[in-house]
C-alpha cells in the first residue's frame, strides 16, 4: 500500500549504483543473504531472536553462528595475514549490515576483537600479528583490556601495571569494563610499564587465555548495562600474573602512541557502523506510519510526519557522508586523521541519537514498548547510546580536537588545496597502511580547503549557494575565534564558548564532506553526485545545528518533502537509506 | 657536529617562552631541565607545542618528539642540531629554499 500522496519522482541519483568493492572472499551481499530478512518472524536470526536475546541480556547464539559461518572475524584481519581487511569502506559496510540488525552482535562478536587487534596490526611483530590473525580467523575472540573506572578515556593515567622482571613481565591491577573477557581466547592489555607523568610509560600486551599456572586472575561480577545489553561487561583483577617478555606489543613506552594511531581506524568505523541503527529506525518509523491512519487520513499525510521522516533520512546521509570521507582519508591523508577521526566520533553519534529521538515522536508509544512489531526501535535506540561515550567519549574527542584548532585556523583553512579523491565515495583505494598512521599535529585541513574552494566557485542565490556561503562564513568566524584561544581554553577546563568552537568546527567539516561528494563525485560513480536536493537538505540540517537562518520556511519544507518522498521510494524498493542505496533483504 | 651556541640559545629561549605561555606562568619560572609534564604540559599541550615548533622552524615533526625529549634542554639541543644540519645541507646543495 502506498499511503503517501502525489507522484513519486525518481531522482537521477537513485538509479545509480556504487561499484562492488574489490576484496577477497564473500562480501556484504553474502552476509546480508546469510542473515536474511530481519523482519521475517520465522528468521532464526531476525528481530524476534535479537529482541529475545536482549531481554535475556545475552548474545544471540543463532546470530553468532551465522557470523562465524560467514567468517565475520576475517573482516578484521588484513589481507596480508589471510583475512579480508584492506579498505575502510568495506569494513564499514559489513559492520553496518550487522548493526542494522543487532549492534550487540556486531560489537560483542566482532568489533571488540578488532579494537584489540588493531594494536597488533599497527605495532606488533610478525609473530604477534599472526597469532592474533590465527585466532580471529578461527572465530576466536580477543578482548581489549583498557578501561579503568578511575581514568575512563585518559590512557596516560592508567594504573594497571606491568613490571619487568628481567625475563618477562608481572601484571598487577584491576580493569573494570572488559567486553566478554570470560569467553575471550586472548587479551590485549593496556598497562603502565613505569611510574611517572607523560605519555611514554605504557604498553599493550598480547596475552593468551589466562592459565592458573601463571598467577591469579579473578573475574569480577558483570556490570549490567542498558544499551548493548547482550554484550557482557566484566571486570578482571590480576595478581602477580606472569607473562613472557615478548608479550609487549611494539617498543617499551609506545602504548599511548599505538593507541592514538590505531584507534583512528576503530573510531572512524564505529559511527559509520552506527548508521545501520538509524537505517532500521527510519524503516521502522516508515512501516509504522504507512500502516496507520490519523485524524481521519493517512498518517503519512501529516506534514509533521513527512518532515520528520525527511529530516531523519537527511541526517543519515550526513553521517554517512562524514564517516565515508573520514574513512577514505585514513587511506589518502593519514596525516590529517588524528583530528578528523575524532571529529567524526564527536559529532556523528549525536546526530544519529537526535534523529532517533525525533523519530520516536512519530512512533509514539511504540518507541517505548519492548514487545510487538516495532519493539526493535526501542532496543536500537538504547544500543546507540554507547557510540557516544564508548571508545573515546565526546569529551575525549573534544580534548583531541581543541588544541589543534588555533594552528589549523592560522595556517590551513584558507591556504589549502582540496583533494578530490577524498570525495569519490566507493571509488578506488589502495589498501590501508597501518604504518602510515601518525599521532599527528596536522598542518593541513583538506576538508576546510575543499569547502572554501567550492564556495568560491559556487556562489549563487540558490539555497545551496547560500548555504555553502554560510559555512564558509562560519569558517571565517571560527578562524577569528580560534587564533585568539588562550592556553586555558585548550585544556579540559576550557570555557563553554571554547567547547562550542569544536561543535561548530565539526559541523563545518560535515558540511564540507557533503558538498565535496556533490561537487567532486561527478564522473566518479558516486551515486549522489548529480543531485542537488540531498546536499542542500544536508547543509540545511547542519545549519540548523549551527543556528542562524539561511533558507526560507518554504524552502526547508520543500527539501524535507523531497527527502520524504525519496525515503518512501527507497522503502518501497527495499534499499538502504545510506549513500550506497544497496538493495537488502528486509 | 655540535650546534652553534647562539643558535642553541635562540632555540632554547623561544622554547622557554612557548612553554611558559602554555604553562601560564612567567618565562623565569621555567627550568630547562625539568620535564615539561611537570609544568602541566600534558598530552593536550603536546599537540599545540608540536604545531608551534613545526611552524616556527618549518620542520615536519611528530608530537611524540615531545614525549621522547621531555625537557626544554633536550628539545632545544635536538632542534638546534637539526637546524644546523639543514643549513649545511642547504649550503652544500646551494639551495635557497630547498633545505632552508
Amino acid at each position: 500500500m502506498r499511503a503517501d500522496s502525489g507522484p513519486l519522482i525518481r531522482q537521477p541519483w537513485e538509479t545509480l549504483r556504487m561499484p562492488e568493492p574489490v576484496a577477497p572472499g564473500p562480501g556484504v551481499t553474502e552476509l546480508d543473504r546469510a542473515l536474511g530478512d530481519p523482519w521475517d518472524k520465522d528468521n532464526p536470526a531476525g528481530f524476534v531472536e535479537f529482541l529475545a536475546a536482549d531481554e535475556r541480556a545475552e548474545m544471540s547464539a543463532a546470530g553468532e553462528a551465522i557470523l562465524d559461518r560467514y567468517g565475520f572475524n576475517a573482516e578484521f584481519v588484513p589481507v596480508a595475514l589471510g583475512g579480508r581487511f584492506a579498505r575502510m569502506d568495506r569494513l564499514i559496510e559489513v559492520l553496518r549490515t550487522v548493526w542494522r540488525r543487532d549492534p550487540c552482535l556486531g560489537l560483542g562478536h566482532g568489533l571488540s576483537s578488532f579494537i584489540a587487534a588493531v594494536s597488533a596490526w599497527t605495532a606488533g611483530d610478525s609473530s604477534q600479528r599472526s597469532a592474533v590473525a590465527n585466532l580471529l580467523l578461527a572465530n576466536r575472540r580477543v578482548a581489549p583490556v583498557y578501561h579503568e573506572f578511575g581514568h575512563d578515556n585518559d590512557l596516560s593515567s592508567v594504573n594497571f601495571s606491568a613490571t619487568s622482571n628481567g625475563a618477562g613481565w608481572l601484571l598487577n591491577g584491576r580493569k573494570d569494563l572488559v567486553t566478554d573477557v570470560r569467553r575471550a581466547d586472548a587479551m590485549v592489555i593496556f598497562a603502565r610499564t613505569r611510574p611517572g607523568l607523560g605519555s611514554r610509560n605504557h604498553g599493550q600486551f598480547f596475552v593468551p587465555k589466562p592459565t592458573a599456572a601463571q598467577g591469579r586472575v579473578r573475574y569480577l561480577p558483570r556490570s549490567p548495562s542498558s544499551g548493548m545489553r547482550g554484550v557482557r561487561l566484566d571486570g578482571a583483577e590480576f595478581t602477580n600474573y606472569r607473562i613472557p617478555g615478548e608479550s609487549l606489543i611494539g617498543e617499551p613506552g609506545q602504548g599511548v602512541e599505538t593507541a592514538l594511531r590505531s584507534f583512528q581506524i576503530t573510531r572512524s568505523a564505529l559511527p559509520g557502523a552506527s548508521v545501520g541503527i538509524l537505517d532500521t529506525g527510519l524503516r521502522t518509523a516508515l512501516s509504522y506510519v504507512r500502516e496507520r491512519r490519523r485524524y481521519g487520513g493517512a498518517a503519512t499525510d501529516l506534514p509533521y510526519v513527512r518532515a520528520v521522516i525527511g529530516r531523519a533520512f537527511t541526517d543519515l546521509l550526513v553521517v554517512d557522508a562524514f564517516s565515508s570521507v573520514a574513512a577514505r582519508a585514513l587511506h589518502l591523508l593519514p596525516g590529517e586523521t588524528g583530528v578528523l577521526a575524532s571529529a567524526v566520533k564527536y559529532l556523528a553519534p549525536r546526530v544519529l541519537m537526535d534523529a532517533m529521538a525525533e523519530l520516536s515522536t512519530v512512533l509514539g508509544a511504540h518507541s517505548h514498548l519492548r514487545e510487538g512489531r516495532y519493539a526493535i526501535f526501542e532496543k536500537l535506540a538504547r544500543d546507540l547510546a554507547p557510540a557516544e561515550f564508548g571508545h573515546a567519549s565526546r569529551d575525549a574527542c573534544r580534548a583531541t580536537i581543541l588544541p589543534q584548532l588555533p594552528r589549523l585556523a592560522r595556517r590551513a583553512w584558507f591556504n589549502g588545496t582540496a583533494l578530490p579523491e577524498l570525495f569519490w565515495v566507493g571509488g578506488d583505494l589502495a589498501p590501508l597502511r597501518f604504518s602510515g598512521l601518525v599521532t599527528g599535529a596536522p598542518g593541513s585541513d583538506s576538508l576546510c580547503a575543499a569547502l572554501v574552494d567550492i564556495s568560491e566557485h559556487y556562489a549563487g542565490a540558490s539555497p545551496l549557494g547560500r548555504l555553502a556561503d554560510r559555512f564558509r562564513d562560519e569558517l571565517v568566524l571560527l578562524r577569528a575565534q580560534c587564533v585568539e584561544l588562550a592556553p586555558k581554553d585548550l585544556s579540559l577546563d576550557a570555557s563553554p564558548a571554547a567547547h562550542a568552537v569544536v561543535e561548530r568546527y565539526t559541523l563545518v567539516l560535515a558540511a564540507a564532506c557533503c558538498l565535496g561528494i556533490w561537487w567532486h563525485g561527478s564522473g566518479h560513480g558516486v551515486p549522489f553526485a548529480c543531485d542537488e536536493t540531498w546536499v542542500t537538505a544536508a547543509l540545511d540540517r547542519l545549519n540548523r545545528r549551527l543556528g542562524g537562518k539561511v533558507t526560507t520556511r518554504e524552502e526547508t519544507r520543500g527539501l524535507e518533502e523531497s527527502m520524504f518522498r525519496s525515503a518512501v521510494r527507497r522503502h518501497d524498493d527495499g534499499r538502504l537509506f545510506d549513500l550506497t542505496g544497496r538493495e537488502v533483504p528486509g | 657536529m655540535a650546534p652553534s651556541t647562539p643558535l642553541l640559545e635562540q632555540v632554547r629561549g623561544w622554547l622557554v617562552r612557548r612553554v611558559a605561555y602554555y604553562a601560564q606562568c612567567g618565562a623565569a619560572e621555567i627550568d630547562v631541565e625539568v620535564p615539561l609534564a611537570e609544568y602541566g604540559l600534558e598530552s593536550v599541550y603536546t599537540f599545540s607545542l608540536c604545531g608551534d615548533i613545526a611552524d616556527h622552524f618549518e620542520l615536519a615533526i611528530d608530537p611524540t618528539l615531545i614525549w621522547d625529549l621531555t625537557t626544554v634542554a633536550t628539545l632545544a639541543h635536538y632542534l638546534a642540531a637539526v637546524l644546523v644540519q639543514r643549513r649545511e645541507l642547504g649550503d652544500t646543495l646551494g639551495g635557497k629554499g630547498l633545505f632552508r
